[in-house]
């Protein structure tokens, strides 16, 4: 068995689990795919060796040889592709030739100029290679070679710390592979899978590479290796050389020495090893690793000194110019926190053009960030915590005019005193982990330092501020006395003031006592200052009896809340005299600095002149008001009569306006008839009755005499015979006069009780008595107003002889009903009546019988039509009725019924008969004859001249309208 | 600023998701605290501005109550007589492009950008973009030139906009490119896009839900899907489709675009999206995913890996609710000013109109969306998410008040009802009409099948019953099916579509609306002969 084998035979096990780790769990991704390929071709050459080492059909080895190099050929094309996507530079012309490079290799291979022989003997691959094994050579050169240039040129083209140390680890694989590849040039190693071997390797540093993403330092790594292997080193050369030295003296030692002196080298070795790794990682960081080693000496410089500078100027600079120095930054700044506020001040900074008054306030997000987590912030941090997106404006320009790379908290005791600023380095490399903790570690060793600087500093503001105040003290004694000189000057001024006040000056005591009552009090309430000293009740006595509650009140201070004493309150006294006097009383509570109550000042002030002005004012306003009330309401009654469109109308309004001037009265409204022999009631309200309903104009003595005829119910006067005095007591008659002719009549009314006498005089006061005059005379007018509007009305559409409407009204009313009967789709009729020998009518029994005639038509038309119908004197003996939604049957109906009606008219004139009446009468029809009123009246005359020539008595109507 | 790009270059995947989605793992004291900054400093910004002058009168809020009470609730007619004439002078800041949209009412809206908060935007759509490939918390499968397929409208429609920021945050691979689209028409960029994509593959495809759905239909029917092009006979093309075939044919059934395209993410817009969540994975593979936006903010509200709910933005703005019951004051008298919430005072389960004012010197002050969500947890114990979780709802103008006590009928409510009933359809719309006296719904539906008209109405009914009890309650009470369903003939809605392109309308009016449509629109359905009511 060929124990060789069990080396593909893991890395084919090794690949595969690869595989399907990265196939299953890993994101399908084109990193991914492109290892995937990597793998595959792995697996392919691991799958191809291991059949080549066992050496068993039934494939014989020559073939599983150049299968192999179907893998291993494919292997340099995989990783270079994979390189690619990992680095995210794409060569896509390269890949296509590698593709065309390996199948040419393929080719070659198959063809059997790769690998011409191969055999296994004893556990060895042993073959021989052709002349087209220089093309897999190249290849392999030529992509791993691209592959090692491009993860080269992506390690110099970013900054990112992380990026570039996975980028390491790729370098390290192409090391393992280069060395796996070596051996196979070397003829004694070339025939055992070594190779594959470190390519196991090589997969594995690549999976964890490209899974983890937070990779152990390679610098990190290689230090610890030199660490512990130099030491290790030098002490094994040492105990060898130790060793050798004994072994060549002591050649006849006995086991017992050798025991002991090996006790003695181990004992030393353990002593030195720990001094011996010391100084090796202080030589291997001075010799590889000199920045760290810088570091750690600044740290350390700072640590002692720090302490010693107590000015925060001084120790901020001196901060400052360490982390720029060692770190080459192009800009740092210091933020510390302001005495007495939250806020965060700019204290120190180098390479910054900013306002220095810039701050940095509590509830700034990087602020609240580095209180919570007590933690190096880093500019990458801002941009990508959602904690950020608070961020205002304002705060993202400071800090990029701050050009921060870190936020460094400086703590003392966990809380947040400073904040380091670290900006970019000049070599705009960024930030690593180790820069970050050692920056972390200088703001925990300075942050007592800083704060007992800070501290220092507010002290010696204090100080400051403390001398200030001492000047400031002294300034305020001076200040002091000389306000109490000002204070005695005062007093005497202001004791001169009150006595010669006007207004009455007291200062009360909390049990009632008068300790001062100024002068003024005799001329006011007629008593001298010393009656109230000698009896405190006296205030209070002589205090009008409804009052004296109020009084108790307010100024007995011991009794009440003194917050109701600040209101000024009127009190009613009585003078010595007995007169009453209003006065009003300001007061002031004092108190003592412990709080208590210990006296009450105050200003009484007379004001029984200001207090009858006022009430006298106040009943003028009132009166005024009233007046305005009323003019308004009369005016609008007036507006409203105006708006009436005839007398039945205004009945109601005027009762209700008249209701709501006169609110205390009953009333009624009458008016003349047009025959003007009786009044008639048109209104009343109230609940009495007051006039009777009907009668002649001569009862009332006011319609009579034209004028107000005012009646008290216990003293009557001219009593009117027309009221009735069971229910009414004082009333109030007005005649409506409007051009010397009374109108009607207006009764206001109280009804009649004993027990309202008095409101019944001030009902009817004199400014009653005139505001119902007015009012009257307003509706007299606005009745006349409308009875003339009425009558002009009637005379411009009626007909004066007969009262009908007239043409023009008919002409109106025609073209009018026919729209409304094209709307409504409905018919109307016109029925042309002319009187038979109307002539005759005149020239036998004069003209005067001629008009009785047509006054009696116009009484007979009224009397016998419809009441939607309109009936017309068209001209002369000719009358036009408009029958609007008649039928052609109902309207020629009508007008026969017209025709035989009429004959029946028995018309007198002087007592003499006048003789039966006939008429012909034409008819038209809408729609039937026409659609304008033109051409219905012409053909309803048409058919009146066929009736007329037919003899006369008889009704016409066209069959069928003619045009000519 | 650091973008995706980068850190992806180096691997940093963990900060993509911080950066981007990482305001998911938000308390909500932080949520509010990033809101009520951002606020505050939105109140100095606009204050300064003429129209923030008119809309504060001349008063400066220092406080969010403050805010609350100075500043009135306003609609895009508060801003229309400045937004119309595009007029920068009134803005706090000078727009940086002006993005529109067309209401209901086909008014143009226009709403302006400033550089910044067009900036932010793309990082919300690219976050949208993350979340719709993460299958799991943490999961980056976004890769530098993903290639994106796209159908949305162009620019200046808020989506082009959206996509224009998002390619300028991210170098995704747009096909059709995003210059090329603005002259395609709606068909030709979802042939172009599929087309190209058989050649190069999706990774992300952003979509209305209906168009993958009817793909998905035609590709199980059996039917081609696209027309034949020279690209089918790409040699990538062709070894796409051999695959899809071989994968189809081991699973024993026809071949589905999940066999053709293995997506990452699938971004999709309309109300209909988690109405036809399982037939999309069935068909494509990949749970779809939502975002809810607008034109006047972009993208607000993002749904996480789990694809359900939705969490509000912290930075997109500050947001406010006016719950359903002040919503229905404000309904009954227009002239009611509704009382609003904050975002940390939501009450699960309950509705409400969404509120914003925007950020980062954007003019929108209280502006009404006009949108109702739902909220249907304060947080997601699935994901971990600490902060509330909303549904849309639906347009405030899209509900029927059928008779005041049913609860509102939402689209999402018929289109469910409808989709039960198994019915398979072109297109519907419905609306509130009476009939002696007595409100019921009127449904228009043009069916893909010919099927028994009344059959079909009993079914939508039951289903209606089931999902809405006030609907079941109202039955009963009126005794009378309160739904009557007309079907339209085939083509109708084609026709509308046709009719509409014809007048000059834009594409978001081809379609008439699913719900309350005029009686207008209504004439122009019924216009074909036999379409009879």
């Amino acid at each position: 068995m060929n124990t060789w084998i069990i080396v593909p035979l893991a890395s084919l096990v090794c690949y595969t689990v690869l595989l399907g780790v990265n196939f299953w769990f890993g994101q399908r991704s084109r990193v991914n795919t492109s290892f995937n390929f990597f793998l595959i071709s792995m697996i392919v050459w691991s799958l191809c060796s291991f059949f080549a080492h066992l050496d068993h059909p039934p494939l014989n080895t020559l073939l599983w040889n150049r299968l192999m190099i179907i893998g291993s050929s494919g292997m340099p094309l995989a990783f270079f592709i994979f390189v690619q996507y990992f680095v995210g530079i794409q060569r896509t012309r390269w890949t296509v030739f590698g593709v065309i490079v390996y199948l040419a290799i393929q080719a070659a291979n198959l063809s059997g100029l790769v690998v011409q022989s191969a055999y296994v003997y004893e556990g060895r691959l042993i073959n021989s290679y052709g002349p087209g094994v220089v093309l897999p050579s190249l290849a392999w050169v030529l992509f791993i070679g691209l592959s090692t240039w491009g993860l080269i040129t992506a390690y110099r083209g970013t900054k990112d710390l992380t990026f570039r140390n996975r980028i390491k680890y790729l370098l390290a694989v192409i090391i393992v592979i280069f060395a796996g590849s070596v051996t196979n040039a070397t003829p004694r190693l070339g025939v055992y899978p070594i190779d594959i071997a470190f390519n196991i390797v090589s997969a594995l540093v690549t999976s964890y590479a490209i899974f983890r993403f937070h990779l152990l330092d390679m610098s990190v790594v290689l230090r610890k290796s030199l660490l512990y292997s130099i030491p290790t080193v030098v002490l094994g050369v040492v105990y060898f050389f130790l060793f050798s030295l004994l072994f060549h003296y002591l050649k006849n030692s006995n086991d017992i020495t050798i025991i002991l002196l090996s006790l003695v080298v181990a004992t030393l070795g353990v002593l030195v090893v720990q001094p011996m790794r010391d100084r090796a990682q202080l030589w291997l960081d001075q010799a590889l690793f000199r920045e760290k080693y810088d570091l750690g000496m600044m740290l350390q410089r700072i640590s002692q000194t720090a302490a010693s500078v107590l000015d925060i100027n001084d120790l901020t600079r001196m901060i400052l110019a360490e982390v720029t120095g060692r770190f080459h930054l192009v800009n740092s700044a210091i933020f510390l926190k302001k005495a007495g506020s939250d806020n965060f001040r700019l204290s120190a900074q180098t390479g910054l053009e900013v306002d220095q008054n810039l701050l940095l306030r509590p509830d700034h997000p990087v602020v609240r960030w580095l209180e919570i987590h007590h933690a190096v912030l880093s500019r990458k941090d801002i941009e990508i915590h959602p904690q950020f997106l608070s961020l205002l404006g304002q705060e993202r320009q400071d800090l990029e005019q701050l050009k921060a790379e870190l936020f460094v908290p400086i703590q003392e005791k966990g809380t947040l005193i400073g904040i380091l600023l670290v900006g970019v380095k000049r070599s705009e490399e960024t930030f690593s982990t180790e820069d970050q903790a050692t920056l972390d570690a200088l703001a925990n060793q300075t942050a007592v330092a800083l704060e007992n600087a800070r501290l220092f500093a507010e002290a010696k503001e204090r100080t400051v501020e403390m001398q200030f105040l001492n000047t400031a003290i002294q300034a305020e004694l001076a200040e002091r006395q000389r306000a109490e000189k000002a204070l005695k000057e005062s007093e005497q001024r202001y004791r001169r003031l009150a006595e010669n006040a006007p207004d009455l000056i007291y200062r009360m005591l909390p049990d009632g006592r008068f300790e001062f009552i100024g002068p003024a009090v005799r001329e006011i309430l007629g008593y001298v200052p010393k009656d109230f000293y000698r009896d405190p009740a006296l205030g209070s006595q002589i205090v009008f009896p409804a009052d004296r509650e109020l009084l108790a009140q307010i100024v007995q201070p011991g009794t009440v809340e003194v917050s109701s004493m600040k209101e000024p309150r009127v009190i009613r006294w009585v003078h010595k005299n007995g007169t009453l006097v209003w006065i009003e009383l300001h007061q002031v509570p004092i108190y003592s600095e412990t709080g208590q109550l210990i006296a009450v000042e105050g200003v009484a002030r007379d004001i029984t002149r200001r207090v009858h002005d006022q009430e006298e004012l106040a009943e003028r306003v009132r009166q005024l008001e009233e007046h305005n009330r009323e003019i308004g309401m009369l005016n609008e009654m007036g507006d409203v009569l105006q708006a009436c469109r005839n007398r039945e109308e205004t009945y109601p309004i005027l009762s209700a306006y008249l209701q709501r001037l006169f609110p205390m009265v009953g009333g009624v409204v009458q008016v003349v008839n047009p025959a003007k022999h009786l009044v008639e009631t048109v209104s009343a309200w109230g609940d009495s009755e007051i006039s009777v309903e009907v009668f002649e104009p001569d009862r009332c003595w006011a319609l009579r005499r034209g004028r107000p005829n005012l009646v008290l119910d216990q003293s009557p006067g001219m009593l009117c015979s027309h009221i009735h005095y069971s229910q009414v007591g004082t009333h109030l008659c007005l005649p409506m006069m409007a051009k010397g002719n009374a109108l009607g009549l207006v009764t206001l009314a109280f009804p009649k009780s004993a027990g309202r006498m008095i409101e019944a005089e001030q009902v009817f006061s004199e400014h009653q008595q005139k505001l119902a005059l007015t009012v009257v005379e307003h509706i007299a007018l606005a009745l006349d107003n409308l009875w003339l509007g009425e009558s002009l009305r009637q005379q411009a559409i009626r007909d004066p002889l007969t009262n009908l409407f007239n043409r023009r009204y008919m002409e109106e009313t025609l073209e009018r009903e026919l729209a409304r009967s094209r709307r409504k789709h409905t018919s109307l009729g016109i029925i042309f009546a002319d009187i038979d020998h109307f002539k005759r009518y005149n020239d036998t029994f004069g003209h005067d019988a001629g008009d009785q005639v047509l006054r009696e038509l116009g009484l007979f038309f009224t009397g016998h039509i419809r009441k939607e119908d309109i009936a017309c004197r068209y001209g002369g003996e000719e009358f036009v009725l408009i029958l609007p939604e008649s039928s052609r049957e109902a309207v020629f109906q009508r007008a026969e019924e017209l025709c035989l009606q009429v004959k029946q008219l028995d018309i007198r004139f002087h007592d003499q008969v006048l003789g039966a009446i006939t008429f012909s009468i034409g008819v038209s029809i809408f729609p039937d004859h026409g659609a304008t009123a033109e051409t219905l009246l012409r053909c309803a005359d048409i058919a009146l001249y066929e009736a007329k020539n037919a003899g006369r008595d008889r009704v016409r109507m066209m069959d069928r309208f003619e045009t000519h | 600023m650091t973008k995706a790009a980068e850190l992806l270059r180096y691997g940093r995947k963990s900060e993509v998701w911080s950066k981007y989605c990482g305001f998911l793992d938000l308390e909500m004291d932080e949520f509010m605290r990033i809101q009520e900054r951002l606020l505050a400093e939105q109140i100095k910004l606009i204050a300064q501005s003429p129209l923030g002058a008119q809309l504060f009168h001349h008063e400066h809020p220092q406080t969010v109550e403050e805010f609350r009470q100075i500043a009135p609730v306003t609609t895009y007619e508060d801003y229309e007589p400045y937004f119309a004439g595009q007029r920068d002078d009134m803005l706090p800041q000078k727009a940086y492009l002006w993005a529109h949209t067309s209401g209901r009412s086909g008014r143009l809206k226009w709403i302006p950008y400033t550089r910044y908060a067009y900036q932010r935007l793309g990082e919300r759509v690219l976050a949208g973009v993350i979340l719709s490939m993460a299958r799991e918390k943490g999961e980056v499968r976004l890769e530098e030139g993903d290639i994106l397929v796209t159908n949305t409208p162009p620019r200046p429609f808020i989506s082009g906009v959206t996509l224009q920021a998002l390619a300028e945050e991210f170098n995704f691979r747009f096909i059709p490119g995003l210059d090329e689209t603005e002259s395609l028409s709606f068909q030709e960029r979802i042939q172009k896009g599929f087309d190209t994509g058989l050649i190069t593959g999706i990774d992300v495809l952003g979509s209305l839900s209906v168009v993958l759905v009817k793909m998905g239909e035609r590709f199980a029917e059996g039917a081609r899907t696209t027309k034949l092009s020279r690209n089918m006979f790409h040699p990538w093309a062709l070894a796409r489709m051999a695959r899809g075939l071989l994968r189809s044919k081991l699973a024993g059934r026809k071949m589905l675009p999940k066999d053709l395209w293995q997506i990452k993410g699938m971004p999709c817009g309309g109300m209909d999206t988690s109405l036809y969540r399982e037939q999309i994975a069935h068909y494509w593979g990949v749970n779809p995913y939502e975002q809810y936006g607008a034109t006047e903010e972009g993208a607000i509200a993002t749904q996480a890996w789990n694809k359900k709910g939705m969490t509000f933005f912290p930075d997109a703005s500050f947001l406010e609710f006016i719950p359903e019951a002040e919503w229905a004051k404000w309904r009954q008298n227009p002239a009611y000013v509704p009382k609003t919430v904050l975002f940390n005072e939501v009450v699960s389960g309950e509705r409400y109109e969404v509120v914003v004012t925007n950020f980062f010197a954007k003019p929108l002050v209280r502006y009404r969306m006009h949108d109702l969500i739902r909220f249907v947890g304060l947080e997601d114990q699935e994901t971990g998410i600490k902060l509330p979780q909303m549904v849309f709802a639906g347009r405030s103008s899209d509900f029927i008040d059928l008779a005041g006590f049913t609860g509102l009928i939402d689209e999402k409510l018929v289109w469910q009802a409808i989709l039960n009933s198994g019915v398979r359809f072109e297109d519907w719309t419905i609306r509130k009409e009476v009939s002696q006296g007595h409100p019921f719904l009127h449904l228009y539906l043009e069916p893909l099948e010919s099927l028994d008209c009344a059959r079909l109405q009993n079914r939508i009914d039951l289903e209606l019953k089931k999902l809405n009890s006030f609907y079941a309650d109202y039955a009963t009470l009126i005794e009378v099916q309160p739904l009557l369903v007309t079907l339209l003939s085939p083509g109708t809605f084609g026709a509308y579509g046709k009719e509409m392109q014809a007048r000059g309308a834009d594409l978001a009016h081809l379609k008439p609306a699913h719900m309350n449509i005029s009686d207008d629109t209504l004439a122009i359905l019924m216009r074909p002969s036999q379409n009879q009511p």
